[in-house]
């Protein structure tokens, strides 16, 4: 058992070491809540925070190119895109929003004609 | 011990391939592709990372190259781009899917295909 | 029951990625990296034996950019990013095409703020400029093509959510297709100049000067311009419907 502590601990010295056990656990986390939240705008925050956290992954691992490509797609445009996508479908376990509230109730009124 | 970036990936690799098998939802299931995009990033990246390397860029700071593996970098430059668009088409046919059956479940869209047959 | 089996899945894949893959790969930062490139490649910049690459000073080298992934992805590999820029093409016509298939005609609609309203007009052209050096930059310091036009899209949806009656023109579908012509034609010169497709034919100037490395900067500004029209056009598709 102490020697598992004592190479975590020099791993924590490296610096890739410490930012991948602290980033990836984060990481980890947020994955699990993005596929088990119940509502689909929390999953969707949660895939762009995995996103920009996998940036200061790539940062430790000397990929600044990659680093900045990921912050400006993943983060930023990907969840533009889901989102407007998510606006459309009308999904009914958002009903947060006042627009999509509305929309759920056309829905629903189209859905009891049916 | 020190491989534990590579178990990072892979743990966020397994998650992303529960959820596309358990989740009912299609939006789901698309986000479950992107997680397991961005943890093959990772672990591509993650191949490539030479111990005390540094970034690939020549500058005054580094005049002697001691590198990184610049290539699998640039493969990964090209994954993220086209992951873009495989989001943005993915999520374009499932507002049509929505529109065309009322549903996102794949089970009660089977049933209203039987049911149209 | 279903998550019985989803667990199972994910295990199995588990099981296989960390007792059969893990072993064969090296482990985390031994990577001999002499195993996997070329000499020539590798050593170019050492000072003994072969030519040392010395940043503002070394002239006309094989590729004269400063950012090697750079050189990598619009030099070396430049046909692969042709490819890649099809298919991006590919997918926003996609978008293009199925949105405006849809049956229900809605346009996303977002509440006014004036607040937003007149920081986005000092905001903007910060934006815009700050993705237009990312890209003009794109072999001298990280970034490139794809993350600058990804910056400029970003400011066309900031755009979007502060001023309802904006619409993106057909201006962005003109510039798209010459950008990407424009690529094309910079390939068939290096092949009348040099007998290959995509060389590069102009002079590549002194390691980190922003006139250097040939034809990568004009690539990268083509690459720019078309990403950021594709992927605004993408954004506006979804929201007009």
């Amino acid at each position: 058992m102490t020697d598992f502590f004592k190479s975590l601990i020099e791993m924590l010295r490296d610096p890739v070491g410490a930012m991948s056990v602290l980033v990836g656990g984060l990481m980890i986390i947020f994955a699990l809540f993005a596929v088990e939240s119940k509502k689909i705008v929390d999953s969707l925050i949660a895939l762009s925070a995995i996103s920009l956290l996998s940036v200061l992954l790539f940062v430790v691992l000397k990929a600044p190119d990659v680093a900045i490509t990921e912050a400006a797609v993943g983060s930023g445009l990907a969840t533009a895109v889901m989102l407007f996508a998510l606006w459309r479908v009308d999904w009914k376990a958002d009903s947060d929003n006042q627009q999509i509230k509305k929309n759920n109730k056309q829905s629903d009124e189209a859905g009891e004609k049916r | 011990m020190s491989n534990i970036i590579y178990y990072v990936s892979f743990i966020i690799l397994g998650i992303g391939i529960y959820g596309i098998v358990s989740q009912k939802n299609l939006f789901k299931q698309l986000i479950s592709l992107s997680i397991i995009d961005t943890a093959v990033n990772i672990f591509i990246v993650a191949l490539g990372y030479v111990e005390w390397g540094e970034a690939p860029i020549y500058s005054t700071i580094t005049p002697v190259a001691n590198f990184v593996d610049p290539l699998p970098q640039a493969l990964v430059l090209t994954a993220i781009v086209i992951g873009v668009g495989i989001l943005a088409l993915g999520s374009v046919l499932l507002v049509h899917i929505n529109e065309k059956y009322g549903s996102l479940d794949p089970d009660e869209i089977r049933d209203t295909r039987e049911v149209v047959e | 029951m279903r998550r019985v089996w989803a667990i199972l899945v994910a295990g199995v894949f588990l099981y296989f990625l960390v007792g059969q893959f893990l072993p064969i790969i090296p482990t985390f930062g031994n990577v001999d990296l002499f195993a996997r490139v070329a000499f020539d490649i590798i050593n170019k910049s050492t000072t003994t034996n072969y030519n040392a690459v010395e940043f503002k000073k070394s002239k006309d080298l094989e590729d004269g950019s400063a950012n090697v992934v750079t050189s990598i992805v619009v030099n070396y590999r430049s046909f692969d990013t042709l490819g890649e820029v099809s298919v991006l093409f590919c997918a926003a016509i996609g978008v293009g095409i199925l949105a405006s298939m849809l049956k229900s005609k809605k346009r996303i609609e977002f509440e006014e703020h004036k607040v937003l309203r007149i920081s986005t007009g000092i905001v903007l052209p910060l934006i815009l400029l700050f993705g237009a050096y990312i890209f003009i930059h794109g072999h001298l310091s990280p970034g490139g093509g794809f993350p600058g036009g990804t910056t400029i899209a970003l400011g066309v949806l900031l755009l979007m959510l502060s001023n309802n009656e904006f619409k993106v023109t057909n201006v962005a579908k003109y510039v798209e297709q010459s950008a990407g012509a424009g690529y094309v034609v910079i390939g068939l010169m290096g092949m009348a100049i040099g007998g290959v497709f995509l060389m590069n034919f102009l002079p590549t100037g002194v390691v980190g000067n922003l006139f250097s490395a040939g034809v990568v900067p004009i690539v990268y500004t083509f690459i720019g311009f078309k990403v950021g029209a594709e992927l605004s056009n993408v954004i506006s598709d979804l929201r007009e419907g």
